[in-house]
């Protein structure tokens, strides 16, 4: 059975149900309607966005339903992206964070950890400044709080 | 170009906070000073989970390097507080602590061990609308007792019982006194997830009673009478895994048999060390179709056990236990290994390497742990090239062991009852260095048939067990059979040649254990030593003596040493261990 996904351009796109509930929403989304054959509209994703996404369904198709584990350590290691994610993650940093973005929207949770941990690999061993260009952000602290906020958090570093 | 706000998912906080569950503390701090909005997204990532026994304690006012540590001002850590939902706490009176406490109000995972006190008491009362799980871990000894202050010991489970929201409990060497039977039983109608260890349980309601939140149980050594145990069992009509380990040295009667009649999903069972018979287990497995763990170690394994064992549980067992069962035989244990393919561990007293090269060929390929004894092969290089063929096949091995397998190493066990669902057994860490070694020496040195049976039971200094083991050991008979068509001054002995076939194991790429230290006569060259080190890349110990002799030894050794400095090298001479 096939769903026929709509990007925000106007393109249709014709996928496998099974490919299609990778998505958490559209799979909501299918259960509500029940059986219907009408499109399904994405108004957040462009098509370029969404040909990524599905390429990402279609390898993970069979993939087993991750289980929120329970660890002791809850911080999670950005090292052990398999080999075709981080082939699938060698793009440019604007589609970068529209793949994020779709993969919230969509609610493809092991997208969204495999573009997180991307993310994390870029900010490792930066420094705050070397942070702030490889994103381009605005630095909106003043040297003020800057330096308190290094205070607070220092006793915690593990040494 | 700057970014629209809108558009970057670097300025959400959601995908923040997700990022930052990839972070290290280091990474995480640079983070904060990007700009505001990422100090507000990770801030609660970097303090959500505490760990009061090391940041606490390491950050005391003078820390190990002599480096002065400012603490943060009071409403910093009122604020810092707030993010805190999971804690480790070992009961640290440091300032900081008596400072942090008070101000956590929403906590959701409590870990405890060897504490409990007033502080803490309050701490839960503060926290009674978000705490979800509870693991408390009580001193061993009597120690406990002495230093235990009575105040929240003696209204712990009224003061849980509080929590509305908590569905998992774990106590370890805890004691549930009568006057705190009725807030405990009205505690556990809430969980959905229990397990007690070595807890004392002085009391069972007298009414009839239900829990039917409760999911996942585990009664390990629960001190209460195991007919109260189970009638607890059959009061959780939605019992989905229970986890059951005697306590040592109970017998199991009779009584046993209702605990699989009310609970057909039993998935794990320790059974080890009890007093009981082949019959009465066969029955206790009949029942439980679905365990995928069974410790029967020390305990009765016999004809009837493995005919239910074939037939009920050969799909689903992923660890089995059945060392210092006398009646197992060899051809039980090739018939194990045929049938249960999806065994992880499978730990008995004597697993022939011969068994491997009978027919039909044996399908466990998902073994992560095995034992071999060399009885009967020591001579035969063709024999031995099958055998490494064979091991060959099980590529998903961590642990290798030639070599009789020593009762005594019952540490060695991959996978507590506890670990058995997850991952498959650990490697053994502790394992009796000399205990392990003497399986081998007896063989050849009194060249008495049954030792090799009980292995290295003696080993670690517990003479006297090992003493009642031995007994136990030479009334069984089958093993015996097999082992005394052993020559008698034949030691066991592998040959670890690449030219007699070791090469083949070059499959075993996930090997981190290659243990070999019964083996008396063991010779190996400079190229072994560069193929292993070469081959198994996760190789984390070697144990065993490289070569009789001893200045090849050292040069073997030396080399290893060279060419994998991350592989640990255990070796004791068992020349010059004197037995007994």
């Amino acid at each position: 059975m096939t769903v026929i996904l709509v990007s925000s351009d106007n393109q249709d796109f014709k996928v496998d149900k099974e490919v299609a509930e990778r998505s958490i929403l559209i799979k909501n989304m299918l259960e509500d309607v029940g059986e219907s054959d009408s499109p399904i509209p994405l108004p957040n994703v462009t098509s370029a966005v969404l040909t990524k996404v599905i390429e990402y369904c279609e390898h993970h198709r069979n993939d087993p339903v991750q289980v929120p584990e329970e660890t002791d350590d809850p911080r999670k290691r950005s090292n052990d992206i398999e080999e075709w994610d981080m082939k699938f993650m060698q793009v440019d940093q604007e589609m970068l964070f529209e793949i994020i973005l779709a993969a919230n929207y969509l609610d493809i949770k092991p997208l969204l950890d495999v573009g997180c941990k991307t993310v994390a690999n870029i900010i490792k061993g930066k420094t705050p400044e070397e942070i702030r260009k490889a994103f381009n952000i605005v630095n909106d602290f003043t040297p003020e709080e800057e330096a308190q906020i290094k205070k607070e958090n220092e006793w915690a570093e593990d040494r | 170009m700057t970014l629209s706000p809108v558009k970057s998912p670097l300025l959400l906080p959601e995908i923040l906070s997700n990022i930052g569950r990839f972070l290290a503390k280091r990474e995480l701090i640079a983070c904060f000073q990007v700009c505001s909005t990422w100090h507000a997204a990770l801030e609660p990532v970097l303090w959500a989970d505490l760990n009061f026994e090391k940041q606490l304690l390491q950050s005391y006012f003078v820390d190990a390097e002599r480096q002065v540590r400012i603490l943060p001002d009071p409403p910093t850590i009122q604020r810092l507080a707030r993010h805190i939902t999971s804690i480790r706490y070992r009961g640290c009176q440091s300032p900081i602590s008596l400072l942090i406490l008070p101000h956590i109000v929403r906590l959701t995972r409590l870990r405890v061990f060897h504490h409990s006190s007033a502080t803490l008491r309050s701490l839960i009362l503060r926290n009674v609308a978000s705490l979800v799980h509870i693991h408390w871990e009580e001193q061993y000894s009597g120690l406990a007792s002495v230093y235990r202050p009575p105040d929240l010991v003696d209204d712990m489970f009224s003061v849980m019982v509080q929590c509305q929201h908590l569905h998992t409990l774990t106590l370890t060497r805890s004691t549930v006194s009568e006057s705190q039977a009725q807030p405990f039983y009205q505690l556990l109608q809430q969980l959905h997830s229990i397990t007690l260890s070595s807890t004392s349980i002085h009391s069972f309601p007298s009414d009839p009673i239900h829990f039917p939140n409760i999911n996942s149980l585990a009664l390990l050594a629960v001190d209460m009478d195991p007919k109260q145990q189970f009638k607890l069992v059959a009061s959780c009509p939605n019992l989905g895994t229970f986890s059951w380990k005697a306590r040592v040295r109970t017998p199991i009667t009779a009584d046993a048999l209702t605990l699989p009649t009310t609970c057909p999903r039993l998935t794990a069972l320790d059974l080890s060390r009890c007093e009981s018979s082949d019959s009465i287990m066969a029955q206790i497995m009949q029942k439980s179709p679905h365990l995928t763990f069974l410790d029967a170690s020390r305990s009765s394994f016999g004809t009837a056990c493995f005919k239910i064992l074939v037939r009920n549980q050969s799909r689903a067992l992923q660890h089995l236990d059945i060392r210092t069962c006398g009646d197992v035989t060899s051809e039980m244990i090739h018939a194990i290994m045929v049938y249960c393919q999806r065994l992880v561990s499978f730990q008995a007293s004597d697993i022939p390497a011969r068994v491997l090269i009978q027919e039909p060929q044996i399908q466990c390929l998902q073994l992560e742990i095995l034992t071999l004894n060399l009885t009967e092969i020591a001579q035969d290089k063709t024999i031995q090239f099958r055998v490494y063929e064979q091991l060959a096949r099980l590529t998903r091995l961590k642990v290798l062991t030639f070599g009789p397998a020593a009762e005594g190493s019952r540490l060695g066990a991959g996978a507590g009852i506890g670990a058995g669902n997850g991952g498959g057994g650990a490697a053994p860490r502790t394992w009796m260095g000399i205990g392990m070694g003497m399986g081998s020496g007896m063989n050849t040195a009194a060249g008495v048939g049954a030792a090799g049976n009980t292995g290295g039971g003696g080993g670690g200094g517990a003479a006297v067990a090992g003493a009642r083991r031995l007994q136990h050991a030479i009334g069984s008979t089958p093993l015996n059979n097999m082992m005394t068509t052993l020559k008698k001054d034949e030691p066991d002995s592998m040959d670890f040649r690449l030219k007699y076939g070791l090469a083949q194991l070059a499959t075993l790429k996930q090997l981190e254990e290659f243990r070999f230290e019964g083996l008396v006569l063991c010779k190996m060259d400079v190229d072994e030593i560069q193929w292993i080190a070469n081959a198994w890349k996760s190789l984390r110990m070697v144990r065993g003596v490289l070569h009789k002799e001893k200045r090849r030894r050292a040069r073997l050794e030396s080399k290893l040493r060279e060419l994998r400095p991350d592989v640990r090298l255990v070796s004791i001479d068992m020349c010059k261990v004197t037995l007994f």
